[in-house]
């Protein structure tokens, strides 16, 4: 994705409008999709910027979605009134253009969620904030969203596809991680109560929230979007490392807030449940790391994230151990 | 002489270089990350050089113990048989005593299935000790951010 690309996509999906590409330049950090900021100037002298979230090479990629999802996604959210998202413009399904399947969205003049907290603001508005966005997004009823986007038949259908998540890894490592297969063990003794289904994010921290002046709060990121157990979410955000962190100084006080928000009970989300979640909601991404190092095993290049995440493998391992180590032990359920 | 300097001492000479001489002439953010990233991995590298041989070694006896310990307690046949597939050979090279590893890490898993199935308190205390022991030598090697080649130590 670069200059010469985006114009010729401009060229071919808004023939009329005369666009001159001013620039177009990779913006770092993500971990899993390549992301350009470009600046469109239109014949009538009008200047717009967007971002591109395109696909790396598979060569170089190590965590994996599918930009033809995440299209659909972003176009069965995008007038929804529980949130605001990017406003997603034009979408290079083939790569035809852009070299690879690329999403063009509204740039945003904003900074994010992440950025505002390392300014040192009152933490607690700040929770309070964060749980209201977490759960404008939980909150929107699925009759809203488009058939396009995939629904489980069931939550126990759901439930157990995402603890599969770990047979996946241990299929991918032939069985020899133990932490893995005691991890998986413990989870399926404990299944949580059944919630309502909910969308989920997948990816739901301050860094993918867009704070902008006047207007409400925008969502980004979409990648791992799906219709599921809202808890993902929560359990994910658990183990996002940025400080200052809005769960893990008041768990009651996040919760509280929370089931006040989405209507679920005490029994359904609870600090001891949050942190079963961590387990399922990190697993999809941990996938996608077992699967990158067992390449790199096998000779096959995957970036500089397949051996970085080496790291990431090791760091999940023991927030893995920790937190089933807590999880008692019962009949299997699952 | 491979002993000097050792391969941990030679990654902590190429970290020392592309911090010093290569990091500042990179102007472009993105690549900044991308090699300091490779830097963490390095320091990794260098890490597991030093004692990866050692900890596989030391914890496969345990492994193996644990597995025929729980065998003999409960008559399994297929932790008997996960035992007797995952013996630790003499070879120190690197390879092998990966084979030896991750076979042993299997017999163990079989094992602590076992016991966690039928709830058997003593041996899954053990088992998680053994689990403990486990990640906190991975992260001991695999830290991300340690001084190269010392931090295991």
């Amino acid at each position: 994705m670069n200059v010469e690309r985006f114009q010729a996509f401009l060229d071919a999906v808004e023939p009329d409008r005369g666009a001159t590409v001013l620039s177009a330049s990779p913006l770092p950090g993500g971990y899993s999709r390549d992301t350009v900021m470009a600046e469109v100037q239109w014949a009538d002298g009008t200047t717009e910027k967007f971002v591109l979230r395109g696909d790396p090479a598979e060569e170089d990629s190590v965590f994996r979605s599918d930009r033809a999802d995440e299209w659909a996604m972003l176009q069965a959210v995008k007038d929804l009134p529980n949130f605001r998202i990017p406003a997603p413009r034009y979408f290079d399904a083939t790569g035809e253009y852009m070299g690879c399947k690329a999403i063009v969205s509204e740039a945003i003049d904003s900074s994010s969620m992440q950025k505002f907290l390392d300014s040192g603001p009152d933490l607690d508005k700040a929770r309070e904030d964060f749980v209201a966005i977490m759960a404008s997004a939980h909150n929107t009823p699925l009759e809203s969203i488009g058939s396009s986007i995939e629904r489980p038949s069931s939550w126990i259908e759901h439930i157990c596809d995402v603890i599969a998540n770990y047979e996946r890894m241990l299929e991918l490592i032939d069985n020899c991680d133990p932490v893995l297969r005691y991890t998986l063990k413990k989870i399926r003794m404990n299944l949580p109560p059944e919630v309502p289904m909910a969308l989920v994010h997948g990816d739901l921290q301050p860094g993918n929230f867009l704070l902008s002046e006047g207007t409400d709060p925008y969502i980004i990121d979409w990648e791992f979007s799906r219709i599921g157990d809202p808890r993902l979410d929560l359990g994910y955000y658990l183990q996002i490392p940025m400080p200052p962190h809005l769960y893990h100084p008041d768990p009651e006080a996040f919760l509280t807030s929370y089931r006040a928000l989405t209507g679920m009970t005490e029994e359904q989300i609870n600090p001891a449940i949050a942190k079963y979640f961590l387990l399922l909601g990190t697993s999809h991404l941990m996938v996608d790391i077992v699967r990158g190092t067992a390449d790199v095993t096998a000779g096959q290049h995957r970036g500089i994230m397949g051996t970085f995440l080496m790291t990431a493998y090791a760091h999940f391992n023991n927030l893995y151990l920790d937190y089933s180590l807590e999880l008692p032990y019962s009949e299997v359920s699952a | 002489m491979i002993t000097r300097p050792s391969t941990s001492r030679v990654l902590e000479d190429v970290v020392e270089e592309l911090t010093r001489d290569i990091m500042p002439v990179i102007t472009d953010p993105a690549q900044q990350i991308r090699l300091h990233m490779l830097m963490i991995v390095l320091n990794d590298c260098a890490n597991a050089s030093e004692r990866e041989i050692s900890v596989m070694r030391a914890e496969i006896p345990t492994y193996l113990a644990f597995a025929d310990d729980v065998a003999k307690a409960t008559g399994s046949a297929e932790v008997a048989a996960a035992v007797a597939g995952a013996q630790m050979g003499d070879s120190l090279v690197l390879t092998d005593v990966i084979r030896d590893y991750e076979n042993a890490s299997r017999a163990f898993s079989t094992a602590m299935d076992l016991v966690m199935d039928t709830v058997n308190r003593d041996f899954i205390e053990r088992g998680e000790a053994l689990l403990k022991t486990r990640v906190t030598n991975e992260r001991a090697i695999l830290s991300g951010s340690s001084a190269v080649g010392r931090s295991a130590s």
